[in-house]
């Protein structure tokens, strides 16, 4: 029987910018186990010593909240008046606290720090990650209390393991502790097109996939393409081949109305000024592989056939690298500059409102692990243009369009076609409604609780 | 024939330790013949150790110089070396193809005339012209064999460069343990020519991934910065390089405590044949073993043995490897090790030269 989740929320304790979609997944996943299974779950990450530590749940709570990952609670009513009888309490036992603080200050000072060594010592490469140096003795005491992930436990890490390399760790701590470790690989980007993606992340990127596939049981993948293409590396450099288990992404973001998010002011005026108008929206970091560079050329070619009623085309996303000519036109194009906008920093309240007040999205990217705003298209009931990329046609099947993503043209007849004809976009809309069937986070999350229970059975 | 045979070996030995593998193979034939109570008189060539080497403690083989330069032309500075022959020589045994045309010089005085004349060519680049003539030649390899029989030689044994079996010194083993942290294995690199090198990457498929985290595979032989270079230029170039040590062309006591510390050997697409000593010593070492069949080409008798897995093909391989370095040692069974011993001892070099002086002998005999 599986004893714990030791889920690794790396990613989500050092975040303090836009969700990219690796953030995302990791945040979304540990809120539903946070939310739904807390008693199962240990949340941990490794400290600047590679030790395994607990992240207690009211940081992590804190920390989804400021994400928007989860909302936090109204705050406490004020507490009623004290009697006279409840002041002199409330006075006695915050003079007794006092003295006791005292008590233990000189406790501590000559004979807790060295009980805490001993305790320290004693526990190997995993502790609590101790509370700050001003807490009282008996908190520290019960914090460093013995954590160890035993041979019943499994290891969940579906971060940014390119980024935060803990696998020497792992893999040494694996061996030590014969634990089930659960890998997630969002994609092969850098190694499939290591051109459209940065220098060293394409240098790196390989000895990634390979420590990945050393230190991990499963490696869940998000789409059959993404395992393809992983079974296919792993053959190549000739590292282990782990089982693998392709999961859903969830698909939601927080929905409120628009007339919702405007009473409660929540939208920008910019943001206000794009929804009275038709838009496309597009949701991606923009950088080579996605593509942004299609949409550019199709909207200049339909602005030099004379069209002067074309929608706005929304860009929500931060700018990438190597996109420096790009944003120049966007910004300084006589034409293309009052056809394009670009939004950074959205939270999610203001990104459901742009997907809920949009014609349709657009998604022209190279190449994707799975896709994930294209499933939030659909979550939201709105038809999307994608590329002809592999892992966008499972995610989006037979309800939204495929076009070659090289062809500006193309993109440029269908942009046009759509605006044109939005009773084909209603029916679109229609049969999206009636046969797209979103995932939720919390069902991605129970897929990983189950694929750890098969896993501890095998 | 006196009582004493006197042979006359022209070739390098170092003067200075460690030996390189070619002075080494000389210096194998000499301990052979010594070993018979013969007498060994080394004749060498002139190089940038021989004024050392002249103050050095040569191990009782008294030794004569000449310069390969001049040896032809100045009839002064032969005449120096040939008062210093002895008047009675058994045998001319040329381990040094730098000294060939000194061996046929010598050949042409009546007083050794009828003195055999035995060849060793340690490699396929060295193979004089005349040596058809010669009376007896050894050569290392099957391949050698056969292109040295295809010059026209007839009489040829293959002589292999077997295991140097020599007591190590405490202080290697400590200055090696100390320098191998994670779980390892030796992966010898024949000569560190390109083609070795080629061969080396080749074996692996360009890619070190079956190599687990926190372990290194480590090779030993080559020169280490082409080598890393070269694995470092594959597609999996920071891959190899969090998982490879290269530690140079390690040479005498550090190669023989390294060789002796490693837990797994791993032997690349290399023939066997022509590189006898790296397998005979793999399989000396009794540790775990992962090779390519070619490896094992001429030890067909350890093919099948417990700690010896033996693989056809690059995916093969790296199962092997992965599983072997994953896998907890499991000693030899005794039973084993009893039935390899006759035939372990058989790869060390003083087995392999034993048959170098009845060779001779017989050649003597009958001139």
């Amino acid at each position: 029987m599986m004893e714990k989740i030791w889920f690794d929320i790396g990613l989500v304790k050092i975040w303090s910018g836009p969700l990219g979609g690796v953030m995302r997944c990791e945040a979304q996943i540990a809120a539903a186990l946070l939310e739904e299974h807390p008693e199962k779950v240990i949340f941990t990450y490794w400290d600047e010593a590679n030790q395994l530590v607990e992240w207690g749940t009211p940081q992590l709570r804190n920390q989804l909240e400021r994400m928007g990952i989860l909302i936090p609670p109204p705050p406490p009513p004020p507490p009623p008046p004290l009697n006279p009888t409840e002041q002199l309490q409330a006075v006695f036992h915050f003079s007794v606290k006092v003295i006791w603080r005292i008590i233990k200050r000189i406790i501590k000072f000559w004979v807790g720090q060295g009980v805490l060594n001993l305790v320290s010592v004693g526990l190997g490469s995993i502790k609590r990650e101790p509370p700050p140096l001003d807490s009282n003795i008996e908190e520290l005491i019960e914090n460093v209390q013995a954590l160890t992930i035993g041979s019943n436990d499994v290891y969940v890490s579906v971060g940014a393991g390119w980024v935060i390399d803990r696998y020497s760790s792992l893999y040494h701590l694996k061996q030590e502790r014969k634990f089930i470790s659960i890998l997630l690989c969002h994609d092969l980007i850098p190694v499939r097109f290591p051109t459209l993606t940065l220098d060293w992340i394409a240098r790196i990127f390989p000895s990634y996939l390979c420590n990945l596939a050393w230190c991990a049981d499963v490696v869940l993948c998000n789409s059959q393409i993404t395992k393809r293409d992983l079974i296919a590396f792993i053959e190549d450099a000739g590292a282990p081949l782990p089982q693998l288990q392709v999961v859903q992404y969830g698909t939601q973001i927080q929905k409120q109305s628009q007339s919702q998010q405007l009473a409660e002011g929540l939208l920008t005026e910019r943001i206000q000024a794009i929804l009275e108008k038709p838009f496309i929206l597009y949701v991606s970091t923009i950088e080579v592989r996605k593509n942004h560079e299609v949409l550019c050329r199709a909207y200049l070619e339909l602005l030099s056939l004379g069209r002067t009623n074309l929608p706005l085309l929304v860009f929500v996303g931060s700018w990438g690298w190597c996109v420096d000519g790009l944003r120049d036109n966007v910004e300084h194009h006589p034409l293309l500059s009052k056809s394009i906008v670009v939004l950074e920093g959205l939270d999610d309240g203001q990104l459901s409102a742009l997907y809920q007040g949009c014609l349709f999205t657009v998604y022209p990217s190279f190449y994707e692990g799975w896709g994930l705003p294209v499933a939030e298209s659909l979550a939201f009931g709105k038809f999307c243009l994608a590329s002809d990329a592999p892992s966008l046609k499972e995610v989006g099947g037979n309800l939204i369009e495929y076009l070659n993503g090289r062809d500006a043209y193309l993109w440029a007849q269908k942009i046009a076609w759509y605006f044109d004809h939005v009773e084909l976009l209603l029916q679109k809309e229609r049969e999206i409604a009636r046969l797209f069937k979103p995932i939720s986070w919390s069902q991605t999350a129970q897929q990983i609780l189950d694929i750890g229970y098969a896993s501890i059975k095998l | 024939m006196s009582a004493i045979t006197t042979i006359l070996c022209l070739g390098n030995t170092a003067p200075v330790q460690p030996l390189t593998a070619s002075a080494e193979r000389i210096e194998n034939f000499i301990q052979a013949f010594k070993r018979q109570s013969w007498q060994v008189i080394n004749l060498k060539h002139e190089d940038q150790f021989s004024t050392l080497a002249n103050a050095l403690d040569t191990g009782g083989t008294p030794s004569l110089f000449v310069d390969v330069d001049i040896q032809m032309s100045e009839e002064n500075a032969w005449e120096s070396v040939r008062k210093q022959l002895s008047s009675r020589i058994d045998c001319l045994f040329v381990a040094d193809m730098a000294l060939w045309r000194t061996a046929q010089k010598i050949k042409t005085l009546a007083e050794y005339k009828h003195v055999p004349v035995v060849v060793d060519i340690a490699n396929e680049h060295s193979i004089p012209d005349g040596i058809e003539c010669v009376d007896y030649v050894f050569v290392p390899s099957q391949k050698l064999l056969e292109l040295v029989k295809a010059r026209g030689v007839r009489k040829i044994s293959i002589i292999r460069d077997g295991v140097r079996v020599a007591s190590v010194d405490e202080y290697f083993f400590t200055k090696w343990r100390s320098r191998m942290h994670s779980t390892w294995a030796l992966f010898p690199v024949p000569e560190g020519f390109s083609e070795d090198y080629e061969k080396t990457i080749n074996s692996f498929g360009g890619s070190l991934g079956c190599v687990p985290i926190n372990s290194s595979m480590v090779f030993v032989g080559g020169d280490s910065y082409t080598l890393a270079k070269r694995f470092r230029e594959c597609t999996f170039g920071e891959l190899n390089i969090s998982r490879l040590k290269t530690i140079g062309d390690l040479r005498g006591s550090d190669y023989d405590a390294v060789a002796q510390l490693a837990p797994i050997y791993v032997l690349g697409n290399f023939s066997g044949d022509e590189h006898f000593s790296i397998t005979a010593q793999a399989l000396y070492s009794k540790a775990k073993i992962v090779a390519y069949a070619s490896a094992l080409i001429g030890f067909e008798a350890f093919v099948g043995r417990e700690h010896v897995v033996v693989v056809d093909d690059l995916k093969q391989f790296r199962r092997a490897v992965r599983e072997v370095y994953i896998s907890s040692l499991t000693p030899t069974s005794m039973n084993n090790m009893k039935q390899a011993s006759k035939e372990i001892e058989g790869l060390t070099a003083t087995a392999c030269f034993a048959k170098a002086p009845a060779i001779l002998l017989s050649l003597i005999a009958q001139s």
